[in-house]
């Protein structure tokens, strides 16, 4: 049986604004933290855009030649960042944390001692929406070359994702 | 046409209510709060792709899609794929674009807004076919009155 034209005519209107609300609801949820452009922020792939590109040289001796380095940019949440990353699966990694108060990922992992937004900035990491100091990380392959960067305002909780971008050096 | 009688209604009603259980479910399987951005790319990527398989369909066949829903949830979940293989550990690679353009779906120029007219295009080209190819096949339209 064939639904009358009325009929499909109200299925279209009842999808496509129920979409379009989907897609409001879907913006609204965006958090100062958050990249300006959605797509940039875990895009999950190595080499994106510009990428891959020579870290900054003015910040080498944060980095390990030799050695993959993912360099987080902690902003507030140094804290718990420090006692997550023991346990991230990130062995073989070297590990900076750019945060003011990261001392407490002493010893094993580098540390930063600055708000992170020159870092930030050298790295090419994005701008968040509300231009604040930026949480996220970037990944720099033994080559001393940047294949991955991205505000992550949840990098905390989701390291495993890290882990999940390393091994795909 | 006449209306549906209420064990029609309710069949329809209950496929709703399991692909917006699934729907829900791929949801969450996105795990932080930027993840709707993702979801929706890729729900109007694959649904666009269904309702277009859909139109072919309905054109050769000269009747409707049988269970549009389905059609819809599986282009999803086809273009959710490298997602799925993320959560498992692996990282997206260039080639994952064989699941219906799956990182480059996320560049367009006006991002999901673009999808979201996708949509309403595929949409009108398969109820444009179900309207003039399946009516025209319809045993109904043909009853004396």
């Amino acid at each position: 049986m064939v639904p009358t034209r009325r009929a499909l005519v109200t299925v279209w209107l009842a999808a496509v604004v129920a979409m379009g609300a989907v897609l409001v609801v879907s913006r609204s949820t965006q958090t100062p933290g958050d990249d300006v452009d959605p797509a940039r922020q875990r895009p999950g792939i190595l080499d994106l855009g510009p990428l891959p590109v020579a870290a900054p040289t003015e910040l080498a001796d944060v980095l390990a030649p030799g050695q993959p380095t993912v360099v987080f940019f902690a902003g507030s949440q140094a804290a718990d960042l420090c006692a997550e990353l023991p346990d991230a699966g990130l062995d073989g990694v070297a590990l900076v944390v750019v945060a003011t108060g990261a001392d407490a990922c002493r010893p094993g992992v580098g540390v930063l001692g600055s708000s992170g937004r020159e870092a930030a900035e050298a790295f090419g990491l994005p701008s968040r929406r509300d231009g604040g100091i930026p949480v996220g990380y970037v990944i720099v392959d033994s080559a001393g070359q940047i294949r991955y960067r991205t505000l992550d305002p949840s990098v905390v909780g989701l390291l495993d994702e890290v882990a999940t971008m390393v091994d795909a050096l | 046409m006449s209306n549906p009688s209420p064990s029609q209604a309710l069949r329809v009603c209950s496929w709703c209510l399991v692909v917006v259980v699934v729907e829900v479910l791929l949801y969450v399987s996105y795990r932080s709060h930027d993840a709707r951005f993702h979801w929706l790319t890729h729900f109007l990527a694959g649904a666009s792709t269904a309702l277009v398989l859909m139109a072919a369909w309905t054109w050769f066949r000269r009747r409707p899609a049988p269970f549009p829903l389905v059609w819809v949830v599986v282009a999803h979940l086809f273009a959710m794929v490298p997602d799925l293989l993320f959560r498992a550990g692996v990282a997206h690679e260039w080639w994952m674009d064989l699941f219906l353009l799956h990182i480059r779906s996320h560049f367009v120029p006006g991002r999901n807004l673009t999808w979201l007219v996708v949509f309403g295009f595929a949409l009108t080209a398969y109820l444009v076919t179900v309207d003039r190819r399946a009516r025209s096949s319809d045993p109904a339209r043909m009853a004396p009155a």
